[in-house]
């Protein structure tokens, strides 16, 4: 049975929330595509007839199927793949960072842990740093 | 059982609450209200929303780097359950929050430091400007003017004193360095 | 699962039924129904395609029963020879042959007639060429009468065939008839075979299964043989000899030296040596059977010469049996598939498939290292373990014993704290806080946290020595007013531009309003004239402008001359007159009819509940009312809707 035919059971708002039917790739998704270990198996893909195009035109960044070479070349040339390239540049967001943002970092042992610099600013240079670095005097009495 | 981060906001998700999202990867996504989790199937980006937490430690608007904020960890390497430790960490984390608490608090008053002279700026020209709106002949307002007319004049002397508002600031931090160092002596 | 199973072929339908299934599935899956005023190259392509339909239909079925039927030519040899024995290859190639040509001749014929439509004229020129291009095809069909009901014959019989797997393990079971071969088939399979105190019981092949080795083995029942030419074989014995021929197994030759089977020892020696031929390079194992009422010492000199000749050929070899007393059954049946399982070995390693295996197999061999004895190490907590008895009322306890003690399963939860590994033991069974503050405790567990809490202390201690937290608020003094203090120039500007603030937000949302009233605008001209004096003063008083001076301004201003001779004190007394205007039009304003003669809002009030509650039961009932859309007089659909190529709306 189809998911829209048990609309009673469930509420048709709830279904529709959880309908990840026409999902597209999220951008942490398509940065790890990007990466050179996955990116062999994208750039010679097999063919698959339920594709567009046989799935042989496909724009990784903005994780979407052509029908040729042709169309293919005009997406790149359009601001949507455009924008999408530039947002790829900078490290994707993670839940990592999320709790990052709110103090919680991770302590995976020595070197493998997150650290409050590690996540990317859009002001570099602005300080976030509460007190005042320690004077010589002030080190000295915590060396006391 | 435990306090979750929300991916979109960073707001504490307390267990049965808000909504969870299992990509088909497993990668897990936990919401703490709706909103986010709309935001979310809108696919924006948490560190452009002005209202996450993610803009906010981004944009410098609160406080990232402290000692008092690398007491919190999610610790994946397992300690074993020892009383004595229990009651020091209890004890040692109201008193971190005490202090993160304080810390905030300076660093949002060091952050508005700067605004401050920029209201006064704001609020003589609006005194200045449209004094007629609300009728320049009660006492008030008479007093308000001459407090303007005050006010230019004392910048102009500084202006001609010291050769701008900036040369007059950078003066008051050479004589605080000097402080500093005699402090050394 | 065989490769050969001949059960799926489909059903083979005589000529009459062949014919009735095209056409009325051609009469079924093409349009019915077409004019004489249809366009000529309609009708045309509306029989064109009645005729190229049944063609097809007639192919596909044609195919599909040439597809099904196996081909002499590419099958296993045994199954090619049983299929000559049983159904004569000549015939059975002759009728798959004819049903191919009707194939040729139905396409060929269907190919003329789409032809000679594309040049009919008229319907009924159409409709016969279809009729004569359907019966042509019938005409076919039906001559194929006998090769479909040959084919059908066929058909079944070879789905009954039992389904011989020629390249599997197979011991073969042959002899003269009547010698035990089908008891010893019951004896060692789980297969049926019927057993009869007579000759050519067993009139065809039967297949039996078995395990031995954990490997499955097939066994051949075959018919009895007697011993003539073989031009002289009739078909159930010619079965036994192509199973003979084809299948590489090993072949069991049973010998009734009791003779009770009717033939004499000689005579099944001979029928050894005439067929030998057919076991060369196969194991043979010669059986004799019924070892109950005669064995091979019993025999006389010449019939044990004769028997012992035969064995003198290395590849055979002899076992004895009865199926009657189960003596030597299961020993034969070992022997046989030892034999088959070594020579099917011998020639695997013969091959060149084997040495593709052979290069991936690795026999490791640990080497011995120096001279000492290595034991198998066992420790002392083993070797000393006593063995656990349920019964033993020293025995260890076992959790199972603690859950029976606390009312047994499902009653008693295990207690997974007493195992926990703890500095003390004490500390089991503390409930371990999870969340305080709105923080994990987890977090924060950390055994180093004395030392980074001290070290974070003294950075406290040192921040307040310097002064980081005193704030420098409370120069301009945001609430030295309230101390009653003289108000410092600062506080002032703020005031007042707080209070220069809320006025423009206040005149934003006046302008807003005015910007969407729904009566017509005033001008401005107009409404300067008719703002009175309170109006005035008023607005200035706000401005904080004496009101001395703002009388002052009303009447300098209403004695000043107006362009149009009119008096002030006229232009006021019109203004007056427009305010109480209302009050003097009071006859000509409507009032809605439930407010006539209400005194009050009270009265009102009640009066519309009055009304609410005797609208009620008409309402339940649900009557028509006037609100309610109706459609007075319901025309028939077709005058008002549709096209309208002849006739007239109304009249069609």
């Amino acid at each position: 049975m189809s998911l829209t035919k048990k609309k009673k059971s469930g509420g048709q708002r709830l279904t529709r929330a959880y309908r990840t039917k026409r999902r597209t790739r999220d951008l942490d998704q398509i940065f790890e595509d990007l990466q050179p270990v996955n990116l062999t198996k994208l750039v010679m893909p097999t063919e698959d007839p339920d594709l567009p195009g046989l799935g042989q035109h496909y724009c990784i960044e903005c994780s979407r199927h052509f029908i040729d070479a042709h169309t293919l070349t005009q997406h790149r040339r359009t601001k949507d793949h455009k924008k999408r390239v530039k947002a790829l540049r900078e490290t994707p967001y993670s839940q990592k960072e999320a709790e990052a943002a709110a103090g919680l970092f991770t302590d995976n042992g020595p070197g493998r842990s997150t650290k409050p610099g590690d996540f990317p600013t859009l002001t570099p240079g602005k300080p976030t740093v509460s007190p005042p670095p320690p004077t010589a005097a002030g080190a000295a009495m915590d060396l006391a | 059982m435990r306090i979750e981060k929300c991916y979109f906001c960073s707001a504490s998700v307390y267990p049965g609450h808000g909504i969870t999202f299992v990509r088909n990867d497993s990668k897990i996504f936990r919401f703490c209200r709706s909103k986010c989790h709309k935001n979310f199937k809108m696919k924006r980006a948490p560190r452009k929303m002005r209202w996450t937490k993610a803009f906010r430690r981004a944009a410098g608007k609160e406080m990232t780097i402290d000692k008092s904020l690398e007491f919190e960890k999610r610790r994946n390497i397992p300690v074993r359950y020892d009383r004595e430790l229990m009651a020091t960490t209890l004890k040692a984390m109201k008193r971190i929050q005490e202090i993160r608490a304080k810390r905030e608090d300076a660093f949002y008053k060091n952050r508005m430091a700067t605004s401050k002279e920029f209201k006064k700026e704001h609020d003589l020209r609006e005194v200045q400007t449209g004094i007629e709106l609300v009728g320049a002949y009660t006492e008030e307002a008479k007093d308000a003017m001459v407090a303007v007319k005050n006010k230019v004049a004392q910048k102009q002397q500084l202006v001609a004193a010291a050769g701008g508002h900036r040369a007059a600031a950078r003066a008051k931090e050479a004589a605080a360095g000097a402080d500093n160092t005699m402090e050394e002596d | 699962m065989s490769l050969y199973n001949f059960k799926k072929i489909q059903v083979v339908p005589s000529a009459n039924d062949f014919l009735d299934i095209i056409l009325s599935k051609t009469q079924r899956k093409t349009p019915t129904v077409v004019h004489p005023n249809y366009k000529i190259s309609r009708i045309r392509q509306f029989y064109m395609r009645k005729v190229k339909f049944a063609q097809d239909a007639f192919e596909e079925k044609f195919a599909s029963l040439l597809e099904d039927f196996p081909k002499v030519d590419s099958i296993h040899p045994f199954y090619a020879d049983l299929i000559n024995i049983l159904y004569d290859k000549d015939h059975y190639k002759l009728a798959l042959g004819q049903l191919n040509t009707a194939r040729h001749l139905i396409s060929s014929v269907a190919k003329d007639y789409v032809r000679l439509l594309k040049f009919a004229d008229s319907l009924f020129r159409c409709k016969r060429l279809k009729v004569a291009a359907l019966g042509r095809m019938g005409t076919i069909v039906k001559r194929q009468k006998d090769s479909l009901a040959y084919l059908e014959q066929v058909r079944q019989h070879l789905a009954r065939l039992p389904s011989i797997d020629p390249n599997t393990r197979t011991l073969i079971i042959c002899g003269y008839p009547n010698v035990g071969k089908s008891s010893f088939m019951n004896k060692v399979t789980r297969a049926d075979v019927d057993v009869q105190p007579y000759a050519f019981t067993t009139k065809s092949l039967f297949v039996g299964h078995m395990d031995y080795k954990y490997l499955r083995w097939q066994v051949i029942d075959t018919p009895g043989i007697l011993d003539h030419p073989l031009e002289d074989r009739n078909t159930i014995e010619m079965q036994s000899i192509t199973a003979l021929a084809h299948l590489r197994a090993c072949v069991m030759f049973f010998i009734d030296l009791s003779e009770q089977c009717g033939y004499s020892i000689e005579d099944q020696i001979n029928l050894f040596n005439s067929i030998k031929p057919l076991f060369a390079n196969k194991p043979t194992v010669l059986v004799t059977s019924k070892i109950d009422s005669a064995r091979l010492e019993d025999l006389s000199e010449d019939n044990q010469a004769l028997v012992r000749d035969i064995l003198s050929d290395s590849n055979v070899e002899m076992c004895q049996l009865s199926s009657h007393t189960e003596e030597g059954v299961m020993e034969t049946r070992n022997r046989a598939c030892d034999r088959l399982l070594s020579t099917r070995v011998e020639a695997k390693m013969k091959g060149q498939k084997i040495n593709d295996v052979l290069n991936r197999l690795h026999l490791a061999q640990p080497e011995k290292r120096g001279d000492m004895e290595r034991l198998p190490c066992i420790p002392a907590a083993v070797a000393t373990r006593v063995k656990y008895d349920s019964n033993d009322p020293k025995r260890r306890r076992l959790e199972r014993d603690v859950e029976e003690e606390n009312g047994g399963a499902g009653v008693h939860s295990v207690d997974l704290h007493k195992h926990y590994l703890l500095r003390s033991d004490d500390w089991k069974y503390d409930a371990i806080p999870e969340i305080m503050n709105g923080k994990n405790v987890a977090d924060f567990v950390d055994p180093q946290i004395e030392e980074q809490l001290e070290m974070l202390e003294r950075e406290e201690e040192r921040l307040v020595k310097e002064g980081f937290y005193e704030s420098d608020e409370d120069e301009d003094g945001d609430s030295d007013s309230a101390n009653g203090m003289e108000p410092t120039d600062n506080a002032r500007i703020r005031r007042m531009a707080r209070k220069i603030r809320d006025r423009k937000a206040l005149m934003n949302v006046e302008r807003r309003l005015r910007r969407s009233r729904s009566s017509a605008p005033m001008p401005q001209k107009v409404a300067r004239r008719l703002a009175t004096g309170d109006q005035l003063r008023e607005h200035l008083e706000g401005l904080g402008i004496d009101e001395a001076i703002s009388s002052a301004t009303a009447r300098s201003r209403s004695r000043r001359p107006v362009k149009r001779t009119r008096s002030p004190s006229r232009a006021e007394s019109m203004a007056r007159r427009d305010e109480t205007s209302v009050a003097a039009r009071a006859q000509s304003v409507v009032v809605a009819r439930s407010e006539t003669g209400v005194k009050n809002p009270v009265q009102l009030k009640q009066s519309e509940r009055l009304r609410n509650v005797a609208q009620r039961p008409r309402n339940l009932n649900g009557r028509v009312g006037d609100a309610d859309r109706s459609i007075i007089s319901a025309k028939p659909r077709h005058l008002f809707a549709g096209k309208r190529k002849m006739g007239k709306t109304d009249r069609r």
